[in-house]
């Protein structure tokens, strides 16, 4: 999956957009969707559903599933929503909020489904699915190593962006690890039935710590060695390309969504 | 002989455990990611507001801690990145579940709670632009959940078992609660957002609590079980980091 993301990333059609418009626009979509009614927030995600698909050529296959994972998340926690558990003698004060009730009550409790919880449900089903699109856009056009030049600019902390800068080197090397030992494993018979991949995997997360640990000491002997007291900086060579129809577009279609919340909500 | 024996035995241990993860491990995906979008947004805020001064100091005293020695920078930017691999690990072998280890319990124990914030912080923002876990704007919830609650009460908990000697039992403990308490407090943050019509905040948390219980309250357990065997294989092949990160941590 990580590869997967961080390869669109790379290799999607908005890539040589300046990553700060397109951090800006997702900013800005994201914000819209938390606060805008329910019929902006469709609209929001269909129209970013045009950006990521149409401009940026993310195939549909590979968008969906993704854009639809949160919506695993929401179906988990409906039950707690959905459905309210009242003592029978309270039954009637609550009547206003009962949707469908459950004609038998159980040992003095009676089950039913609530309106409110139908309208937490429904709000936060579009919510979720606008700001989610807004979130993907970000991640699917923008590669990491650029939204962390952007934060250097708007005065991160340094040791932050420094960790972040690290921790994204290393999740690459722990993943070839991950799949040189893998690759090892199936290779001698790893992985075959169920009780040998549980197997397997425990010796995979073992020798992943270890292996862990051993590139971190050889790394810092050879830091050490070259005298290594502060941090790294890269040199970024990227030219980035605006695009005028892309920018109107843009503008022009976050202009016309705040309008509509507003006159939705006045 | 014996410590092939005993390496042998936790390496059994640790395939039995991840097997149990998996296996218990059910459906509801990012059961404890609060997915972006998710929270009203003045509860978003709230709890980036919450989160910030921790992150602050966190930073702080990371700070001190890597202005005299800058190559830790790189051994925890590594927790980092393991933490980060392992809660990739999860996603082909289940369809669907992501209830992955927490791994927050043992950062506490190893690098103190404030360095944890900061590491679990940076873990949480890229399994949101990495894997789509977890959002941007439920960032600071899931922050206080699983980066500052989590490993407080670990370290807390480490602490105080320690001074009984048995550091295993302390490690065990420590992770178990840890994970435990994360999911206590991500059902009490839903719970607030959404109040229950009847009953209200702790009817709400309630439902949240129990629909988490059944699926993470095993999970603890095994956590805990397997932040044991990690700390076993650190005490046999990493004792030297394990030395000066436990100076450090006093110190931090």
């Amino acid at each position: 999956m990580s590869h997967i993301l961080d390869a669109l990333a790379h290799g999607n059609r908005l890539r040589a957009l300046p990553p700060g418009q397109k951090l800006a626009f997702s900013g800005i979509l994201l914000a819209l969707a938390l606060v805008a009614p329910a019929p902006v927030q469709l609209l929001i995600t269909l129209w970013l559903g045009v950006w990521i698909v149409g401009h940026a050529a993310i195939p549909a296959r590979l968008y969906l599933p993704i854009l639809l994972l949160p919506l695993g998340f929401a179906a988990a926690s409906l039950p707690a929503l959905l459905i309210g558990l009242v003592g029978s003698e309270n039954f009637a004060s609550i009547q206003s909020d009962v949707w469908r009730g459950l004609g038998q009550p159980l040992a003095g409790w009676t089950l039913y489904v609530s309106k409110l919880g139908i309208n937490q449900a429904l709000s936060l089903l579009t919510r979720s699915l606008a700001a989610t699109s807004a979130m993907l856009f970000l991640l699917l056009t923008t590669p990491i190593h650029e939204l962390i030049q952007v934060l250097r600019k708007l005065c991160w902390p340094p040791l932050l962006l420094e960790l972040m800068v690290y921790v994204y080197g290393f999740i690459f090397t722990l993943m070839a690890i991950v799949e040189e030992i893998h690759v090892a494993q199936k290779s001698r018979s790893g992985y075959i039935s169920w009780r040998r991949s549980l197997h397997s995997f425990g010796m995979l997360i073992g020798q992943l710590l270890q292996r862990s640990l051993n590139s971190y000491r050889s790394l810092s002997m050879g830091l050490a060695a070259r005298g290594f007291r502060s941090e790294f900086r890269v040199l970024s060579v990227l030219r980035f390309r605006r695009s005028r129809r892309l920018e109107a577009e843009a503008v022009a279609g976050v202009l016309m969504l705040s309008g509509l919340t507003m006159a939705l909500q006045a | 002989m014996t410590t092939i024996k005993a390496k042998l035995a936790s390496l059994f241990g640790m395939a039995a455990l991840s097997g149990a993860i998996v296996l218990l491990s059910p459906a509801p995906a990012q059961a404890m990611h609060i997915a972006e979008g998710f929270l009203p947004v003045s509860w978003a805020l709230f709890w980036w507001l919450v989160s910030l001064p921790f992150l602050l100091m966190g930073l702080r005293s990371m700070a001190r801690i890597t202005s005299e020695h800058p190559e830790l920078k790189l051994l925890l930017a590594l927790a980092g990145a393991f933490t980060f691999v392992l809660s990739a690990l999860k996603l082909p072998s289940v369809t669907g579940s992501c209830s992955h280890p927490t791994g927050t319990g043992l950062g506490a124990i190893l690098f103190g709670p404030w360095v944890m914030t900061v590491l679990g912080s940076v873990v949480l923002l890229f399994q949101a632009l990495l894997l789509a876990h977890g959002g941007l704007t439920t960032l600071g919830a899931n922050i206080f959940s699983m980066a500052i609650v989590g490993p407080v009460v670990a370290w807390l908990v480490f602490r105080g078992l320690n001074q009984t000697g048995n550091t295993r039992l302390a490690v065990f403990a420590a992770a178990a609660l840890a994970d435990l308490a994360t999911y206590v407090v991500t059902a009490g943050q839903l719970a607030i957002a959404f109040p229950a019509a009847s009953g209200g905040f702790s009817a709400s948390f309630l439902k949240f609590g129990s629909i988490f219980a059944i699926t993470q309250l095993p999970l603890a357990i095994t956590e805990g079980l397997l932040t044991v065997l990690v700390w076993n294989w650190l005490q046999s092949y990493g004792q030297r980091e394990l030395t000066t990160l436990q100076q450090l941590a006093q110190r931090a």
